[in-house]
């Protein structure tokens, strides 16, 4: 980071050793936050669902059966970037935070960054 | 012009004899006298406690008007109704009779009944085709054959009562066939467990004609989400369904129900790209004949505006039946707040039926 940029307030979310597919939730304050690795890169969900407030990070992390035109046509996709709510099963995109049946709803997604062997959540 | 319409009227030839001549001569002794366990005519008997037919006997009304002067002189005009869709009130119920071939050959006898003694007689009559579902090929050939010759045929009537929901791509020929012709499927209350249908309730068969009406609202919801999540919308974007004497005021907590289960679970039907109260609103609509009277009738109204369902409303009547609703005496119509009316006496009807023309 250069000396210029604006200071932002991180998290230390821990080594950066997650193996591929991995996850680690990490405490923050009064909430916690789900860091995935996932394709060789990191992502980070709020640990809540919007619906009822389950812990959304502990959820399988899956691919779904994508929208397709034709009834009766079944078209995985998203492997590893659909996280399912372990309450309801509510399915989230992992990049975007954006629930899969309906988009006005999402989850908070934040940036991650690999720096010096450890992983630091933007809040 | 219609500014008016009754979109369930019901029709019936004076006697079996009227229509006999219109089958092979090889079905007309099945049709007259019924053969071995089968009944005569159109008549089925329910494998429950079913007393409709003995309550009836002392009740006004008759199951379908015989005269057409006579529906004007009695019905219409004494109420301002401008125009009707008449259907035979039991002929759906051969789609859950046991044969095959008969019911196929009952469903042309009665369309052409209907083309030919009814349509002619008034161009404000519009009419309904009657089909056997049991064989979904035939069904559509006879929607097809029927409909290129009477412009006024502007649906095909089904039963409420069948032996699996209508999602079911065993029905789709029936669909396609309804769609080309620019017809809507009209679902009618009342077959929900006679002959080869289901019981009127997944449980099992009800103990009194009480448990057997109040339950029939569930069967067409599980043909509604059947509709709805089988993607038959998705398939037949044209397709429309009306829902007759099957209720209505239930749509709203259902819909918050189907709604909340489709967010957890759409992966399951990954063809459904709203939620399923937006399809619901966009593809069916629902007869105001045995609408739920709720006290007070605001109640109604709170629930119908919850999901904007007013304009799903379209009049009905069930005339002549002993259940019939004048428009005096509806529910719907007598507490609808004023900006709804024209809609629910015709507008929302006319945005619905492609043939239904001024």
């Amino acid at each position: 980071m250069s000396a210029s940029a604006p200071v932002k307030k991180t998290l230390d979310a821990g080594l950066a050793d997650l193996p591929e597919g991995g996850r680690r939730i990490v405490d923050a304050g009064t909430t916690s936050i789900g860091v995935f690795h996932v394709g060789g890169s990191y992502y980070a969900l709020k640990n809540s669902c919007p619906h009822e407030l389950a812990e959304l990070c502990r959820g399988k992390l899956t691919g779904t059966t994508l929208p397709v035109d034709k009834p009766g046509q079944y078209e995985w996709g998203r492997e590893g970037h659909v996280l399912r709510c372990p309450w309801h099963g509510w399915e989230f995109d992992l990049d975007t935070g954006r629930h899969l049946a309906n988009a006005s709803c999402r989850v908070k997604t934040y940036r991650v960054e690999e720096r010096d062997g450890r992983l630091y959540v933007e809040l | 012009m219609i500014n008016f319409l009754d979109t369930d009227v019901h029709v019936r030839w004076p006697s079996n004899e009227t229509l006999m001549p219109r089958l092979p001569r090889s079905w007309q002794d099945r049709f007259l006298n019924g053969s071995g366990h089968t009944q005569s005519g159109l008549k089925l008997n329910a494998k429950h406690y079913h007393p409709q037919e003995f309550a009836q006997t002392d009740r006004v009304g008759s199951p379908g008007a015989q005269d057409p002067a006579k529906l004007r002189d009695d019905w219409m005009r004494p109420h301002g109704i401008d125009a009707a869709i008449l259907s035979v009130y039991d002929a759906c119920t051969i789609s859950t009779f046991g044969d095959v071939d008969y019911p196929i050959e009952l469903a042309r006898a009665v369309n052409d009944w209907m083309a030919e003694e009814w349509l002619p007689a008034d161009e404000r009559f519009f009419g309904t085709i009657v089909v056997a579902t049991q064989n979904p090929t035939a069904a559509a050939e006879e929607i097809r054959r029927v409909a290129a010759k009477n412009p006024r045929m502007v649906q095909v009537m089904l039963p409420n009562g069948t032996r699996q929901p209508y999602g079911h791509s065993f029905y789709h020929p029936i669909y396609q066939a309804v769609v080309e012709c620019g017809l809507v499927i009209a679902v009618h209350g009342g077959t929900e467990g006679l002959g080869t249908s289901c019981p009127p309730s997944p449980n099992g068969n009800p103990g009194t004609w009480l448990e057997w009406k109040a339950a029939a609202s569930t069967v067409f919801l599980a043909h509604l989400t059947s509709l709805v999540t089988e993607g038959v919308f998705t398939r037949f974007p044209e397709l429309r369904v009306v829902a007759l004497e099957t209720g209505v005021a239930f749509l709203a907590p259902y819909l918050w129900r189907f709604d909340k289960n489709y967010k957890g679970l759409r992966s399951e039907c990954p063809w459904l790209k709203e939620l399923p109260s937006e399809y619901v609103r966009r593809y069916f609509r629902f007869g105001t004949q045995g609408a739920e009277p709720a006290d007070p009738p605001s109640e109604f109204w709170r629930l119908m505006h919850s999901i904007e369902a007013e304009d799903l409303l379209l009049y009905s009547s069930n005339y002549p039946r002993w259940d019939a609703e004048t428009p005096d005496s509806s529910f719907v119509l007598k507490n609808c707040p004023p900006e709804f009316l024209d809609g629910i006496r015709a507008g929302n009807a006319l945005r619905t039926y492609p043939r239904l023309k001024d």
